[in-house]
């Protein structure tokens, strides 16, 4: 009787191999697809490379801090300048950057442009202050669509811009508008930052509150660890526009923030910290927090993301 | 260090001519259709040809030509559009009446009753003549697993014709 045992399977195997077509293609088909597949993976390589290439500058213009230009670096490490002179830690007093030079750039995701800032911070034009003392130069704000506003409420005499950051789909629309500066009257002083965002805007200087909603501009440069607003209560305006009033710290400074969200999509928010004003040369550790050293009370940052005049479109 | 093109062309070409039949007759055993047999040494043949310098210099191109035909085969299998297929007979059903042991069609239909990664590892270790450990880094499993595929295949496969010894 025969079986299959594991000795003739090949030959069962061979067998079922009857009908073999005849001949095989010509050896040049099989090399001439091999040569394409070359190219083909050659060009692939080239391509990826060259992708790469453009990841990685796009990632280093996009990611702050990385390219010494990029806009969080030039926004608040060159921008909210101190009119103190004297030396200060770099690893928590934006002062200690080249904030008297902003270098005005903007962020990689969305095509942007940047205003040149003119005319210079508080530092390079001479303002040179100490702690405590009043900046007075006039500083109008470099730009903006908002730069009146600014202006009208925070006063010039007070108020000194030191830089402005754009971005948006093109150079012709902005969908944000940031713009940042010092702000100091007797002991009050500080930063002070202005943002407006367009409708669908990405809102990417706006940090959240405890509540995990929008809540208001950033006002400490970006590597401050320990920032956050710490309370963020909303109210509904007569237009039904939401204003959110927020306080905020971060371990040696204090914050407030009013942002205005407007029932068009528009954002407009306004904050600012005794961070960098009081850094100047300081021992760190010894600042605390104090809500009332801030310079800007409520009502007058209410007063500026409320004006009808803020948004210019 | 690349490889100078034409260089290449006449080994592979070289290479090709000598095994290509071999890769053919693999090939149709694992699908058992002469059309896509060819496909398949094709693709496995394209692949090869690419990265030819390192598989010559390593002295693997048998063994890549291989696992590459077989791969392609197993994915192509594992393809939504693949696991069914029309067909006029029903498959599987049983060997036809008739025949006898030695008749291919009846050995043909056994086989293609065999679930792919079976019908690879017969093949592999019966036909190909490689070792269980040979057949297992073919496959990606362990010798244990080989084992136990082939021996599966085996009893499917006298089974199938035992029947046909019966009736025949």
């Amino acid at each position: 009787m025969r079986t299959m045992d594991d000795n003739n399977i090949r030959a069962a195997l061979e067998r079922s191999l009857d009908g073999e077509p005849a001949g095989n293609p010509p050896m040049t088909d099989d090399v001439t697809r091999g040569r394409k597949a070359l190219r083909w993976r050659r060009a692939r390589a080239t391509a990826g490379a060259v992708c790469g290439v453009a990841l990685v500058v796009g990632a280093a213009y996009a990611v702050p801090g990385v390219v010494g230009g990029g806009t969080q670096a030039s926004f608040f490490g060159g921008g909210p300048a101190t009119p103190t002179t004297g030396p200060s830690s770099p690893a928590a007093t934006p002062t200690a950057s080249p904030s008297a030079t902003p270098r005005p750039t903007t962020p990689a995701p969305r095509p942007s442009v940047t205003v040149p800032d003119t005319p210079k911070p508080t530092v390079a034009r001479g303002g040179s202050t100490g702690p405590g003392k009043v900046d007075t130069l006039p500083g109008p704000l470099p730009t903006a669509s908002f730069r009146g506003v600014v202006v009208k409420h925070l006063g010039t005499p007070n108020y000194s811009a030191n830089g402005v950051s754009y971005s948006g789909t093109s150079p012709d629309q902005h969908d944000e508008e940031l713009s940042w500066g010092t702000w100091s009257d007797g002991d009050a002083k500080g930063t002070v930052v202005v943002a407006l965002y367009r409708p669908g805007a990405d809102l990417q200087w706006i940090d959240k509150g405890p509540d995990r909603r929008s809540c208001a501009v950033r006002p400490v440069k970006s590597f401050v660890d320990g920032f956050s607003w710490t309370s963020c209560r909303s109210e509904t305006l007569a237009d039904g526009s939401t204003l959110r009033v927020a306080e905020g710290r971060d371990p040696h400074a204090a914050a407030r923030g009013v942002t205005l969200l407007r029932k068009d999509g528009w954002i407009v928010s306004i904050a600012t910290s005794t961070g960098y004003f009081e850094r100047g040369g300081e021992d760190l550790s010894t600042l605390e927090p104090t809500l009332a050293a801030l310079p800007l009370t409520v009502e007058t940052m209410r007063a500026v993301v409320t004006d009808p005049d803020m948004i210019a479109d | 260090m690349g490889m100078d093109g034409g260089r290449r062309a006449q080994e592979f070409s070289e290479f090709v001519s000598a095994r290509r039949r071999h890769l053919r007759r693999f090939a149709y055993l694992l699908c058992s259709d002469w059309h896509h047999a060819e496909d398949l040494v094709q693709t496995a043949l394209t692949k090869l040809y690419v990265a030819w310098p390192r598989i010559r210099q390593e002295g693997t191109e048998e063994a890549y030509a291989r696992q590459t035909l077989l791969r392609c085969h197993l994915d192509e299998r594992r393809r939504p559009w693949r696991r069914e297929s029309v067909t006029a007979e029903l498959p599987e059903s049983a060997l036809p009446g008739g025949l006898s042991f030695e008749d291919g069609d009846q050995l043909r239909a056994a086989i293609r009753s065999l679930p792919d990664r079976q019908r690879a590892a017969v093949v592999l270790r019966y036909w190909w003549g490689l070792s269980l450990e040979e057949t297992a880094q073919d496959l990606g499993c362990s010798v244990g697993t080989i084992k136990s595929q082939t021996s599966r295949a085996v009893d499917r496969l006298r089974a199938a014709l035992a029947e046909d010894l019966r009736t025949g």
